[in-house]
């Protein structure tokens, strides 16, 4: 295919322009990484439109645009989040900014690494091999490449066993520059055994921005390693600049007695595709994955998620709650495989839409692929509008339309955001959904 | 809104309402007059027509308006949005409540009162004033308050909702309620709450249609008139006695005089 000839051949002059400021870093563990991954990239390819995966984002809307990489704009302004105490993180244009690092982070009692010293690390990088070369969709696999190709300015974290960290780490993420740019962000999570730890990743707009309008693509990623007993709670906030084009790779691999929860709000961005994939290597696992969101104008939504379920007496939930209003579009593609070893298997799945619009668009593919036969497993997908019965009553009391609808809309999209126990995080995700009602 | 609010003009006045439902003919000439102070019944076997009355007044738009006029303080009723009906003074106690998970009953609550208060030129109460007042009529009707932290009407038995309706309608305060068979499926207990919570509010800047299929709510609430609606019209009309003989001799006699006038 010519178009994709001529993407990759773009990207190889961005790759060896990259190589080649390298500098003396050139024979480092670090750049045989990259180089390999570039290698891999190649070789995957990226999915065209009959790649069933990829059908409602289009592939090439996302990476035609001739992107270089963006240089670090080391001013970064974020609002906080109200009320909300955590141990705060910046990336800018795919690097950690070290000197933006949170002081408390240094006596929190767990190890921030530089991306080189995690790989020169033989412990952490069996872990993140480990992680990262689990089967996921061969789809996807292209923009996981390219991430790594081109990283510099990773980072990774471990919380050691047992520990149990006090406050969350708020991972603010942004992207900058004056023409087309992209940039990766990537990190590793290893939280050992028995630990219990809670991220909140925000994608941002950077009030310091150098340009409010310029093209910009963020592929980011993140692998966590969820041992034995232990606990990760990620949250994932974005609310990006409407030019921008997100695919977004978030990739656990839980042991046993684990629990991981996921939640994922998106309101901004242009192009949003997320994918979660979750990796269940040994029994009494809980998953629990959610998300709620909000597309307008011709702002398009994607979640594909892939649960695995390879072994027994693991247990899964997926709630993802979407509106999608003006000409916006949106999609949920879930899988959840159940191998044949996995008996007893609970594992349910609910997708559910609510569609404002003539013109929006709303794609649900609920599945489950079971080859177990002592399982409980359901799935299922609405799409609908807005119950008239409903919006009469509220009426009927003296609201006002549009009053009575946000009450609707909100109420529609409470059953995920009633589940988050940081209460300023829900304040804030509320007001900025404007559903606060 | 100006309207020459003396005792001569009727709360609500509807002259030879027809009304139809997917084109289906429901209401078919109906005319009734209410006036502040009273307490109008309408009773009528399953079909004739008593809901659509309730849920055309309030202005649910399945229902087509093919001729006829309402006055409602003098202003044409048929011109206001439902939410301005409302504010206006119309309240619905609806016959089946819906269910709105996700909303909280006290937000609801809250956001229904201050909407009225502002229409009224009032200020709005804040959270304590607020608490005080809902707490207040909810006692007065005696409901759970733990139903304030459900969400609206989610989950209620069918006697938890009918009392949320009418909790609404005291906190409310409205001109003119309209109660859509608030008695259907109440044990004797909750009947006398509906019953009490109503005549709590009843006074003479303010009128009742009281809309039942059986007459034992009108023992508790005594109606100044009772009406019989028949095949879309006003078919009788009397006082509290009607009802009763339309308690002891059901409603054949009635259909039977109006297939003899029709």
């Amino acid at each position: 295919m010519a178009d994709q000839e001529k993407i990759l051949d773009h990207l190889s002059e961005v790759f060896h322009a990259f190589e080649s400021g390298l500098n003396g870093k050139a024979q480092s563990t670090l750049h045989h990484f990259q180089k390999e991954s570039f290698a891999s990239l190649k070789q995957y390819q990226f999915p065209d439109r009959k790649h069933e995966d990829w059908k409602y984002t289009i592939v090439q809307n996302i990476i035609a645009p001739p992107y270089t990489l963006a240089d670090v704009n080391p001013r970064v302004e974020i609002e906080d989040i109200p009320g909300l105490d955590t141990y705060k993180l910046v990336v800018s244009n795919g690097q950690l900014l070290w000197d933006h690092i949170d002081p408390a982070l240094k006596d929190a009692g767990i190890r921030l690494m530089r991306f080189d010293n995690m790989l020169d690390d033989e412990s952490m990088r069996k872990d993140f091999n480990r992680v990262i070369k689990a089967e996921r969709p061969s789809s996807n696999q292209a923009f996981a490449y390219l991430n790594f190709a081109f990283q510099s300015g990773a980072f990774a974290i471990d919380i050691p066993s047992g520990f149990i960290l006090d406050k969350p780490i708020e991972i603010r993420i942004v992207h900058d520059g004056t023409d087309t740019t992209f940039s990766h962000p990537l990190y590793f999570i290893r939280a050992q055994k028995s630990s219990e730890v809670t991220i909140i990743e925000r994608f941002e707009k950077n009030n310091s921005a150098l340009s409010a309008d310029h093209q910009g693509l963020i592929n980011a990623s993140a692998y966590l390693s969820v041992d034995k007993n232990a606990s990760v709670t990620h949250y994932r906030w974005q609310n990006l600049p409407a030019t921008y084009r997100l695919v977004n790779i978030l990739a656990a691999q839980q042991e046993r007695d684990s629990r991981f929860t996921s939640y994922a709000f998106d309101i901004g961005g242009q192009s949003v595709r997320n994918n979660i994939h979750v990796e269940l290597e040994d029994s009494n696992t809980y998953s629990s994955l959610q998300a709620a969101y909000m597309a307008k104008n011709k702002q398009s939504i994607d979640h594909q998620t892939r649960i695995n379920h390879k072994v027994p007496h693991c247990e899964s939930h997926e709630l993802y709650k979407g509106i999608i209003d003006d000409q916006a579009s949106g999609a949920f593609n879930g899988k959840v495989l159940v191998h044949p070893d996995a008996q007893k298997t609970n594992a349910f799945q609910q997708n559910d839409s609510l569609v404002l619009s003539p013109h929006a668009r709303m794609n649900s593919k609920p599945q489950l692929e079971i080859f177990a036969d002592d399982v409980k497993c359901s799935h299922g997908a609405t799409i609908g509008q807005l119950d008239q019965k409903s919006l009469f009553y509220l009426m009927s009391r003296g609201l006002q339309k549009e009053a009575a609808k946000h009450m609707l809309t909100a109420a529609f999209l409470a059953e995920v955001l009633d589940t988050v126990t940081i209460e300023p995080l829900s304040e804030y995700i509320r007001t900025k959904m404007s559903i606060d009602v | 809104m100006e309207t020459e609010n003396n005792n001569m003009t009727p709360l609500l006045e509807i002259k030879d309402l027809h009304v139809s439902v997917n084109g289906e003919p429901i209401l078919k000439g109906l005319s009734l007059t209410v006036s502040k102070g009273e307490v109008h019944a309408i009773m009528g076997p399953n079909g004739s027509g008593k809901s659509t009355l309730a849920n055309v007044l309030a202005g649910r738009e399945e229902y087509e308006v093919d001729s006829g006029s309402i006055l409602y303080n003098g202003q044409d009723l048929l011109e206001l949005d439902v939410n301005e009906r409302a504010l206006e003074g119309i309240f619905l106690a609806f016959q089946y409540p819906v269910e709105i998970p996700g909303v909280s009953n006290s937000n609801f609550l809250k956001s229904i009162i201050n909407a009225r208060r502002v229409h009224q030129g009032l200020p709005e109460l804040n959270a304590l004033e607020m608490l005080k007042y809902i707490q207040g009529k909810m006692e007065s009707i005696e409901m759970d308050k733990n139903l304030l932290k459900r969400s609206l009407n989610d989950g209620f038995s069918g006697g938890e909702k009918k009392r949320n309706e009418i909790l609404q309608m005291s906190l409310l305060e409205p001109s003119l309620s309209i109660l859509d068979e608030t008695d259907s499926g109440l044990d004797i207990d909750a009947l006398r709450i509906v019953a009490d919570g109503v005549n709590q509010l009843k006074s003479e800047d303010r009128a009742f249609i009281v809309v039942t299929h059986y007459q034992r709510l009108l023992n508790h609430i005594i109606p100044d008139y009772v009406h019989v609606l028949s095949d879309g019209k006003i078919v009788a009309s009397g006082d509290k006695h009607l009802a009763e003989k339309l308690e002891a001799e059901g409603y054949d006699w009635i259909r039977e005089t109006n297939s003899m006038t029709a």
